[in-house]
């Protein structure tokens, strides 16, 4: 037992009583067992002048009670303060187990009574394990000896205070070592990674006293390591890797050869260093309901929510401050801000936060404030509509929703308004686009036509090409016909003289057969003017001696010729009346008329 | 003849009869997307599809749909639809630009000849069927400039005629050649958009093949080869992979 004593020493000492108020206390183990010696201390920090113990008729008295008395002057700053503490200690043993209470002492200290607290003592029987050397046989090596007998000797332990858990809930786990034997130095103290987990401390006191505990019927010293709080942040089966723990433990081992000094000092100790692992912890977290508030920004735990503006009615360009304050118990330092729907206008900043928190057992408790300044930069009535705040109650196992009321701020025009010279253009406010969307559909019905009907390379299309170029060709061979008709008038002319002087000279000639001398002259005087006229294209009416004359002489037609011909005319109108002719002159006219027309035919072609 | 003409003035008819229905079904389908009501609009669309018209504008439509419906690479797919069919259109690029910017992969295209982008941006500004006409109207007036050529005396109008003839005459030829590029765009089929969520491309048209670069839903590819099941595509950054036939959707 001394060395759970030596080990509580280690860790802390226990809390000193304050100077001024009385403070009468009874301390004594919490569990011990059978056949077990035990103290039990009443102290008082004053000195007492009457004392009355209570009886320990549920224990053996071995001896007392022996007094003490402690002085302490201590010097703060030229102050001096001076602390006495009395103390009265008895030694008890247990004599059977069950749980007993002993009774309060009763001290009269100038003349006013003060009563102790009553000390229950849990008194566990049977093993023979009080004393942790006894276990440990003669004969065996100390190191097998060491490994044997440490299993139960020695554990470390997180406990979580729940086995199931919604996402964003507290729970409240905490590292305890268990021991039987006196630990001398801690040599390692990894805590494992909390994979999943928001892990906060809570803080602890300073000084932490041993406690004896009952286990099953054993007795154990614990102590209380580390205390936090965890959050997990996803569902599903959360593991908790176990945490390494080293430490030296301080074992009694009974020497080989028994000696008279063993017996008198006792058996020796030795240091063993440990090396121990908790269990790997599983838990259990379920996912949050999926009705969702649209407010939910995953705060879980019991929450009020407070906004206060400090202003409402302020001239443009004067900033606001605006405060919303979260209070609280649960995953507090994991809300983010609450979603502020400011006027656009309105020049805003990202919120200043304040946290203030303290991890306890049960939660994080606190407060949280977010402050933000806006800034009006336009005259108006504006209005901040309410701020909503929605969290998972656990106790209710539901969302609620916290709202506040809207704010509504008037903005009268400030005497410095930037936007008077907006002339100057420096202010021009650009158009801010809330949001981004697509372009609205098209509206147009026309255009809808069959899948992969083309006017390209369609029929249609080939026919504009080949009819265009086909009128083209038409208008080109139409012209060209034209123009050659338009050249050939005369050729035409000249071949109409020809065939007509033709016919004419046959039906002269078929008079001349007959010796029909009247009608074969006015035949062959018809012949030659006609001949003529075709050919000089004339009318027959403009048609004299001269005008033929001068147009043959045009012609390039001989001089002589043109008297032959016009001798040959005058001869045959002459002949034509007079009495006097024969067949032979008829004849020889004829021939000339022919070789005449023959020859200005080659002239005149 | 009497008969040829009947037949086809039956066909025009009961044509006309049914594109009327399909004109009355679209402004349905624009009534429900007006009221929000996409399931209803993107059914209607489809029946216009299925009956077999399109447009630029019933692509455009259903590619707004499929965004408004969270369904982007459908979106994707129906603007690269309605962009062949009108590819200078500015209010299908704005909604492209933002359906792109929805998608996982930004890719950099490969810079363009600086004169081939001012072609495209004229060769874009009209649709095939357009280019078509004034191909065969400048033809037309190059012609008529040509006999004007022919027939004139004054040499001043014989030399005018003759340039600006020919002058037109280029103009038919080009706009023949853009007509006819546009049509092929549409014909060719050899553009995709990817459709698996995530697709690894590659290097040879086999399972075993190394993996190239990995490419997701909504990114435009360009087909090249086919093996198979097996595609080989080309980004626009100029690189190039296999991939499954089954991973995208011709456009």
């Amino acid at each position: 037992m001394k060395k759970l004593l030596v080990l509580a020493c280690l860790i802390g000492i226990l809390p000193v009583a304050m100077a001024q108020t009385i403070q009468f206390t009874a301390s004594a183990p919490n569990v011990v067992s059978v056949g077990e010696q035990f103290e039990l201390v009443f102290s008082i920090n004053s000195a007492p002048s009457d004392v009355r113990f209570p009886d320990f008729q549920d224990f053996r008295l071995l001896f007392g009670p022996s007094s003490s008395q402690s002085e302490n002057f201590q010097s703060v700053n030229g102050q001096t303060v001076h602390t006495v503490e009395f103390g009265y200690t008895y030694a008890l043993e247990a004599i059977k187990p069950g749980k007993f209470t002993i009774g309060s002492a009763e001290i009269t200290v100038k003349g006013k009574k003060y009563k102790s607290n009553p000390v229950s003592i849990e008194v566990v029987g049977g093993k023979n394990k009080a004393n942790p050397a006894s276990s440990s046989s003669a004969g065996t090596s100390n190191a097998s000896e060491a490994g044997k007998s440490l299993d139960g000797d020695i554990y470390i332990r997180i406990i979580l205070d729940k086995s199931k858990a919604i996402q964003g809930e507290c729970i409240t786990a905490t590292v305890k070592l268990y021991s039987k034997v006196g630990i001398s130095s801690i040599d390692k103290y990894n805590l494992p990674e909390f994979d999943g987990f928001f892990k906060q401390d809570i803080a602890m006191p300073q000084q932490r006293g041993l406690k004896n505990e009952n286990v099953n019927g054993e007795i154990y010293g614990t102590i209380i390591l580390n205390k936090f709080i965890l959050i997990p942040q996803k569902s599903g089966d959360l593991k908790i890797d176990p945490l390494e723990f080293e430490c030296t433990i301080q074992r009694p081992v009974k020497t080989r050869s028994r000696s008279f000094f063993d017996d008198f000092f006792g058996s020796s100790v030795q240091s063993v260093p440990v090396k121990l692992k908790s269990k790997a912890l599983s838990i259990h977290v379920t996912s949050l309901p999926s009705n969702k508030p649209e407010s939910f920004n995953g705060a879980v735990g019991h929450f009020s929510l407070d906004a206060q503006m400090d202003k409402k009615a302020v001239k443009t360009n004067e900033a606001i401050s605006l405060k919303v304050t979260l209070t609280g118990n649960g995953n507090i330092k994991l809300i983010e801000a609450p979603k502020m729907n400011f006027p656009t206008d309105f020049d805003t900043y990202d919120p200043k936060v304040n946290l203030n928190v303290n991890a306890a057992e049960g939660g994080v408790k606190g407060s949280k404030t977010f402050e933000y300044l806006i800034i009006p930069r336009n005259p108006g009535e504006f209005q901040i509509p309410a701020i909503k705040f929605s969290y998972f109650d656990v106790a209710s196992n539901g969302y609620k929703t916290l709202s506040t009321p809207d704010f509504n701020i008037n903005v009268q025009k400030g005497a410095d308004n930037q936007n008077t010279n907006v002339v100057s253009g420096f202010s021009k406010e650009d158009i801010k686009f809330v949001g981004k969307d697509i372009l609205f559909i098209k509206t147009d019905i026309n255009g809808l036509h069959p899948k992969n009907d083309y006017f390209f390379g369609s029929v249609l299309h080939w026919f504009g090409y080949i009819i265009s170029l086909l009128i083209f060709g038409a208008i080109i061979i139409v012209r060209r016909r034209f123009i050659k008709q338009n050249s050939n008038i005369a050729l035409m002319r000249n071949r109409r003289a020809d065939k007509f002087t033709l016919r004419h000279l046959k039906q002269a000639n078929i008079y001349l057969k007959e010796n029909h001398k009247e009608k074969f002259y006015e035949e062959l005087v018809r012949t030659l003017w006609g001949y003529l006229s075709d050919k000089l294209t004339l009318p027959l009416s403009e048609l004299s001696r001269d005008t033929v004359r001068s147009f043959l002489e045009q012609k390039g037609v001989d001089q002589e010729k043109i008297e032959q011909f016009i001798q040959l005319v005058d001869n045959c109108e002459y002949a034509r009346y007079a009495p006097i002719s024969n067949e032979i002159s008829l004849k020889e006219d004829y021939d000339k008329a022919v070789d005449l027309i023959t020859k200005l035919q080659q002239k005149l072609r | 003849m009497k008969k040829i003409v009947l037949i086809i003035s039956l066909v025009i008819l009961a044509f006309n009869a049914n594109a009327i229905d399909q004109i009355s079904l679209l402004k349905e389908a624009n009534t429900s997307y007006s009221k929000n009501d996409f399931d209803q609009a993107l059914k209607q669309y489809q029946k216009i599809l299925d009956s077999g018209y399109v447009s630029a504008s019933l692509y455009y439509n259903m590619a707004n749909t499929y965004y408004k419906s969270k369904n982007i690479k459908n979106a994707i797919l129906f603007y690269e639809r309605a962009k062949l069919l009108n590819p200078g259109d500015k209010d299908i690029d704005f909604n492209l630009g933002m359906a792109r910017n929805s998608t996982v992969d930004k890719i950099e295209a490969m810079p363009e000849v600086f004169f081939i982008t001012w072609i495209r941006t004229i060769q874009f500004k009209l649709v095939e069927n357009s280019w078509a006409k004034i191909s065969i109207f400048c033809f037309i007036l190059s012609l008529m400039l040509f006999l004007i050529y022919l027939l004139s005396k004054s040499i001043f109008w014989k030399k005018f005629s003759f340039w600006i003839s020919l002058l037109i005459f280029c103009f038919t030829i080009c706009s023949f050649i853009f007509g006819y590029q546009l049509k092929e765009i549409q014909l060719a089929k050899n553009n995709a958009i990817i459709f698996t969520p995530s697709v690894s491309a590659k290097s040879s048209p086999s399972e075993s093949g190394n993996n190239l670069f990995i490419i997701h839903e909504g990114t435009k590819v360009e087909l090249l080869d086919h093996v198979g099941n097996w595609t080989e595509i080309k980004l626009a950054d100029g690189s190039r992979g296999w991939v499954k036939t089954a991973d995208f959707e011709i456009i």
